[in-house]
């Protein structure tokens, strides 16, 4: 019996997910749909790099439809909705498209409308964001021209795609404007909601020291209520007031849309809540949810979507047969951390373990976690072949394998 | 005691200047193919005429399906200065290209094609080699519009009587 | 460098004949450099791409490439060697009064 599986989404998720299913059922086992509202794949990683010149808007797209094996039918569509009884998809074009299987795999969306006075006077001008191409590149601008006075970079709250970019970003703006020459004449300020600069203590504590070093001024628990960008002052709920030249936002973030439009799918925030350990939605049994889209304790990062790959097309396979799901998602996140002047610093967690000091992936390296190093920055850069050449055609990273590994890491005595 | 005849004085030379050059292409990564452009605009931003010869792998800069993806060679390639075993990780050739490629746009270095279009349209003339294009049995319609036609090695040193030849 | 007459007027040339001293140049200057490297008369496609170099020189402190000379001027790089065949990078620059360009592009 010929099954259909829908994934909404043409991302990292998707695309993994699509490829990865499509090798493992038949043409005639499974028909394999993926739904998404343009044909522009787009490398987020590469977003950290635009505003500094150190990559083309053009360099980090690719067709979506490319990334997609032979045998995937994709549609170019918005999605309206999903009837979880009836088991359809609502596109926006008014048809409908029935499913066996859902992958929800539509990410998170920036919702900078959502913070009083984002998108208002000075948006695009002094205001911007990098965590989208065209916040990106009008950034690049703004930055070349940038000649000294108070750079902030804030976080509106979370959850955020990538938590650690913000700091990367505030890490490579020390390094531009050091080359630039006018470092002296900057004040650098990371703003954030958290009480540290990030989520997990060792890794904050690590990351801490380098903002220490490199002059960066940390304001912790601070949630920008209100963003006034005439007057070039971020003020927070509490009525604290951060004031800036520029400011780099990363604003709040939220499912797609039309899960909040699909009764029964999604949470207050559009995220889809799904089982930590299986990936299978709590909506319905015949739905699945993985990357940035799913709302389990993860970052929301593209190498938890790569982990995550393998498990979710075991159990895809598992419940056509009727079999019970494997629950075997560690929730393994892997970053390299961009510090700036060549190097990088890797972080490599866990559900249950933070980051932890120590050699990646065996106890010989030879990438260094937790520790700044070229290599590491190398790492960083090459990623982006690996995410088209292997990430995205399902395939594993050599030597990484989906659980964490435990072999190089050095826990405290 | 007899007398010595005072010797002739040989005329001393002018400085002479080169007219013409014959340019070979053979190598087909992104350091094999470049010599030989850079050499032929030079020569043609001089007032010196130039025919590139592009053979063997150097073939690629003029093939329509190629010349766009050039890369630079990671492994066994001393002059990198990175270790074969790490060149030859995946992704590292990619990742040298666009560095250099990077370095290069910022110098005004222009991407393989480009160069071609630019080296053509200032006057030098481009052949392939007609063992090659045999060998790996290719046409005319596999190479760039720039390039005139297909020559036998002996066609090319005719082409280049009275100039100096340039081998890369 | 030497002082010498062009068009009457002193300027102050390298050994191949390029103005070391872009602010001594006028009109008549550059027809006359013209004229004397084989370029009887001076076009108005001449004077475009000659004005160009000047600009981007007295701008930037170098004189552009000839990529982007073809690419910026207006005059494509096939027309650039037919206005000027000896090498339009250095031919454009000694017309325009700006120093001999060292570049290899």
């Amino acid at each position: 019996m010929k099954r259909r599986i829908v994934i909404l989404g043409g991302g990292t998720g998707g695309t993994l997910t699509a490829n990865r299913l499509r090798r493992r059922f038949e043409p005639d086992e499974a028909e394999i749909h993926v739904v998404d509202r343009d044909d522009r794949h787009l490398y987020q990683p590469g977003l950290l790099f635009v505003p500094f010149g150190l990559a083309d808007p053009d360099e980090i797209v690719r067709p979506r439809r490319r990334q997609l094996h032979g045998g995937i039918e994709f549609h170019e569509s918005d999605v309206e909705s999903v009837d979880l009884d009836a088991g359809r998809v609502h596109l926006g074009d008014g048809t409908a498209l029935p499913y066996d299987v859902l992958v929800v795999a539509t990410g998170a969306r920036l919702l900078p409308e959502e913070t009083e006075g984002l998108t208002g006077e000075g948006w695009l001008e002094r205001v911007f964001t990098f965590y989208d191409l065209e916040g990106a590149t009008a950034l690049r601008e703004a930055l070349a021209r940038f000649e000294g006075g108070r750079l902030v970079v804030n976080i509106a709250d979370m959850p955020i795609k990538c938590p650690v970019a913000p700091i990367e970003f505030t890490f490579l703006a020390d390094w531009f404007l050091r080359e630039k020459g006018v470092r002296a004449k900057t004040e650098l300020v990371l703003s954030t909601p958290l009480d540290g600069c990030f989520t997990k203590p060792i890794a904050s504590k690590h990351l801490t020291h380098l903002l220490v070093e490199k002059d960066v001024e940390l304001v912790t628990e601070f949630s920008a209520g209100e963003v006034d960008g005439a007057g070039g002052k971020l003020v927070s709920y509490d009525g604290r007031e951060v004031p800036f030249d520029l400011l780099v936002t990363v604003p709040l973030h939220g499912g797609a849309a039309y899960v909040g439009r699909s009764p029964g799918l999604g949470d207050a925030l559009d995220f889809v809540p799904t089982d930590p350990h299986t990936l299978q939605a709590a909506a319905k049994e015949n739905v699945f949810a993985l990357g940035d889209a799913a709302d389990i304790p993860t970052s929301k990062a593209g190498s938890v979507t790569h982990f995550e790959g393998e498990l979710l097309e075991g159990n895809v396979a598992r419940f056509f047969a009727g079999d019970e799901l494997e629950a075997s998602f560690d929730g393994h996140t892997n970053c390299f951390v961009e510090t700036g002047f060549h190097k990088a610093l890797l972080i490599d967690f866990n559900y249950e373990t933070e980051p932890l000091p120590g050699r990646f992936p065996t106890a010989l390296g030879p990438l260094p976690l937790l520790r700044e190093s070229r290599l590491n920055h190398l790492g960083k850069l090459m990623f982006q072949w690996f995410y088209w050449h292997a990430l995205l055609p399902g395939r594993e990273i050599p030597g990484v394998g989906a659980a964490m590994p435990t072999a190089g890491k050095q826990r405290a005595a | 005691m007899t007398e010595v005849a005072e010797r002739p004085q040989a005329a001393v030379p002018e400085h002479a200047t080169i007219e013409k050059v014959a340019i070979v292409i053979s190598k087909g990564s992104l350091e094999g193919i470049y010599p030989g452009l850079i050499m032929a605009n030079g020569a043609r931003m001089e007032g010196i005429e130039a025919d590139v010869f592009f053979t063997f792998f150097g073939l690629d800069a003029i093939r329509k399906d190629r010349s766009a993806s050039i890369k630079v060679a990671t492994v066994g390639n001393p002059g990198m200065h990175i270790p074969s075993l790490i060149g030859v990780v995946p992704g590292m050739s990619w990742l040298a290209t666009k560095m250099m490629a990077r370095k290069m746009e910022k110098l005004d270095i222009p991407p393989v094609p480009e160069f071609i279009e630019l080296i053509a349209d200032s006057g030098a003339h481009l052949y392939a080699c007609k063992a090659t294009v045999d060998m790996f049995g290719l046409t005319m319609d596999d190479f760039v519009p720039q390039v005139e036609k297909v020559l036998t090695v002996g066609e090319f040193y005719e082409l280049s009587g009275g100039g100096e030849i340039i081998f890369t | 460098m030497t002082t010498t007459l062009i068009a009457d007027a002193p300027v102050d040339v390298d050994a191949e004949g390029f103005m070391t001293d872009p602010h001594q140049w006028n009109e008549k200057i550059a027809r006359a450099i013209a004229r004397d490297n084989g370029i009887p008369e001076l076009t108005d496609r001449h004077w475009l791409v000659v004005r160009f170099m000047r600009d981007r020189y007295l701008q930037t402190g170098t004189a552009p490439s000839i990529r982007a000379l073809g690419k910026e001027s207006g005059v494509p790089v096939k027309e650039l060697y037919e206005l000027f065949p000896k090498g339009p990078a250095k031919l454009a620059a000694k017309i325009g009064g700006i120093p001999k360009p060292h570049g290899c592009i």
